[in-house]
């Protein structure tokens, strides 16, 4: 059991890294990123395949945290001028790119059959089973800091700047500021994350494949952060919380209900996800804590 | 000395004219107001000189510079700012904080400085802390420093949106509608505000249909009806010219 609790553990770590990611690029710019998945996938196979290279783990999570930061730039320069929902379509339109880049580039990828035996993260010197404990120790670590970087960030001049942007983008060029150059900052920033948690994924789980990648992955850290509230950072914490506890939890359905198969068990999930995010959005619509402006808005 | 100078200048969109061979000049500290009835072309006007159209022709010089080729945003660098007509605060920041984003070259704003010099970063923050604090208190927003800018009042979004702008030290300010939804009382308050600032040596250009405000206002006024200037001059003389008579009532007086 508590292999199974730590196991988890690392999941909700590693996907609250993702939410920060997000939610600095949604919830304090405002900007709608459906293709956060294309952003984990490069950090993973960065990382993952440097290793496999020889290169020592803390280099290639450099990578790939750089990687994934540098690749959101010609994204941000292409989209960032134009509307909001430009953004959505075409960042989604990246990550299902990337996606079939990883699969039809077998030279580089191995394609669709994945790439096995990555190596852990604390293995070497810590052994397999505190491997893990010290990894969840390590993740916890890197979240903390995290949410200390976003508080300073959001609280600072910039913070100030790209929520200006979210609540009013002509208004800010209306003071001679250009917002693009500050989403562009953001969207690097939130990718960054995405790609330092997929490396994180690649040397826990040890193997990567491109169908790990699809877009309900981009949706799932969406429900997290719309359900705890885009722009507060118990918001990240609780949001992925309790998406994890959907995700994971009714596997244990099973237990309790019987007659049921593998398969409808897995749309009953999605039946109880659904759900849940629609009475957040009914009920909460800024989330289970929204920042203090929002409120009954 | 001329500051705005605005030659000939005409936008069409496909069929449609929103206006036609436009001249106004605006001498510096000058204080003037700009009246046409509705669809005249007033706010497209505007959005010419500041950027966010592209005329189809003309000339825009301000304090000697070709404005057309220039950005929105190297525009308000020049020192050439604008208002507009429906208030575009940000409505979930506060009062204060939407007076605190607007300052030109903010140290904070780069991700570097804020992790190299943030001791500068704080050193600067203090001082503009002060200077929206003062600009509070002009604009008798104080008491509402710290609300959400999206709860205030029409007339307070106009009176912190004129803050805002003044937070740029621009040299030329183009108010949009600035008394449109604001009750008289306040009517009465930014009026005079907008005197001061004349008086300190900004350059204010006006759109405004309350006439009975404006030309007690302004001492000079350009009318505007169907994209051309049809009348310039004092307000008296603007509002007795036939033209404009006919513009507003449509002949019926």
């Amino acid at each position: 059991m508590e292999f199974y609790l730590i196991a988890i553990s690392i999941s909700v770590l590693i996907y609250m890294l993702m939410a920060s990611g997000l939610s600095l690029q949604y919830g304090f710019t405002g900007l709608v990123n459906f293709g956060y998945v294309g952003f984990f996938a490069i950090g993973a196979y960065t990382s993952g395949l440097l290793s496999l290279q020889g290169v020592p783990l803390p280099v290639s999570f450099l990578a790939a945290m750089l990687l994934a930061g540098a690749l959101a730039y010609p994204l941000g320069i292409i989209t960032l001028r134009l509307g909001g929902d430009y953004l959505a379509i075409i960042t989604l339109g990246f990550s299902e790119t990337v996606r079939i880049l990883l699969m039809k580039e077998d030279w580089l990828t191995r394609g669709v059959h994945g790439v096995p035996g990555l190596p852990r993260v604390f293995d070497d010197w810590a052994g397999v089973s505190s491997g893990d404990l010290t990894l969840l120790l390590l993740l916890l670590v890197v979240n903390i800091a995290v949410f200390a970087l976003i508080a300073y960030l959001v609280r600072s001049p910039f913070g100030r700047i790209i929520a200006s942007i979210r609540d009013n983008e002509v208004a800010v060029r209306a003071l001679g500021k250009n917002p693009a150059a500050f989403k562009t900052r953001s969207l690097m920033l939130g990718s960054a994350l995405a790609g330092l948690a997929g490396a994180f994924q690649a040397h826990y789980v040890t193997f990567i494949a491109p169908e790990q990648f699809v877009p309900l992955i981009t949706f799932y850290v969406w429900i997290a952060i719309i359900v705890g509230g885009p722009n507060r950072i118990l918001g990240i914490v609780v949001g992925t919380i309790i998406l994890l506890t959907f995700l994971e939890g009714s596997r244990f359905m099973r237990d309790f209900v019987g007659g049921v198969s593998e398969v409808q068990l897995a749309s009953v999930r999605f039946f109880i996800i659904g759900m849940a995010l629609i009475c957040t959005i009914l009920y909460r619509p800024n989330g289970l804590f929204p920042d203090k402006f929002s409120k009954g808005k | 000395m001329s500051l705005l100078s605005v030659k000939n200048l005409s936008a069409r969109f496909g069929a449609f004219t929103a206006f036609d061979g436009v001249d106004i000049e605006l001498a510096k500290g000058s204080l003037t107001g700009l009246i046409g009835t509705n669809g005249a072309g007033k706010s497209t006007l505007f959005s010419a000189i500041t950027g966010y159209i592209t005329p189809s022709s003309g000339e825009v010089k301000f304090d000697g510079h070709d404005m057309l080729p220039l950005s929105i945003e190297k525009r308000v660098e020049k020192g050439l700012s604008r208002t507009f007509q429906v208030p575009r605060e940000f409505s979930r920041l506060s009062v204060f904080q939407n007076l605190m984003a607007a300052p030109p070259n903010q140290a904070g704003e780069s991700l570097a400085k804020l992790f190299i010099t943030p001791g500068r970063v704080r050193r600067q923050e203090a001082e503009l802390a002060e200077r929206a604090d003062s600009m509070l208190q002009f604009l008798n927003l104080a008491r509402v420093a710290d609300t959400p800018a999206g709860s205030l009042s029409g007339g307070q979004k106009k009176l912190l949106e004129l803050g805002r702008l003044l937070m740029l030290e621009p040299s030329c300010i183009m108010l949009d509608e600035p008394f449109a939804g604001v009750n008289p009382v306040l009517v009465e308050e930014l009026s005079q505000r907008i005197v001061e600032l004349n008086q300190r040596g900004i350059t204010l250009l006006i759109i405004e249909h309350d006439l009975a405000s404006l030309s007690r206002l302004v001492p000079r006024l350009y009318a505007m009806d169907r994209g051309r200037i049809i009348a310039e001059g004092k307000p008296s003389e603007v509002l007795a010219d036939p033209r404009v008579r006919e513009a507003y009532m449509g002949g019926v007086i």
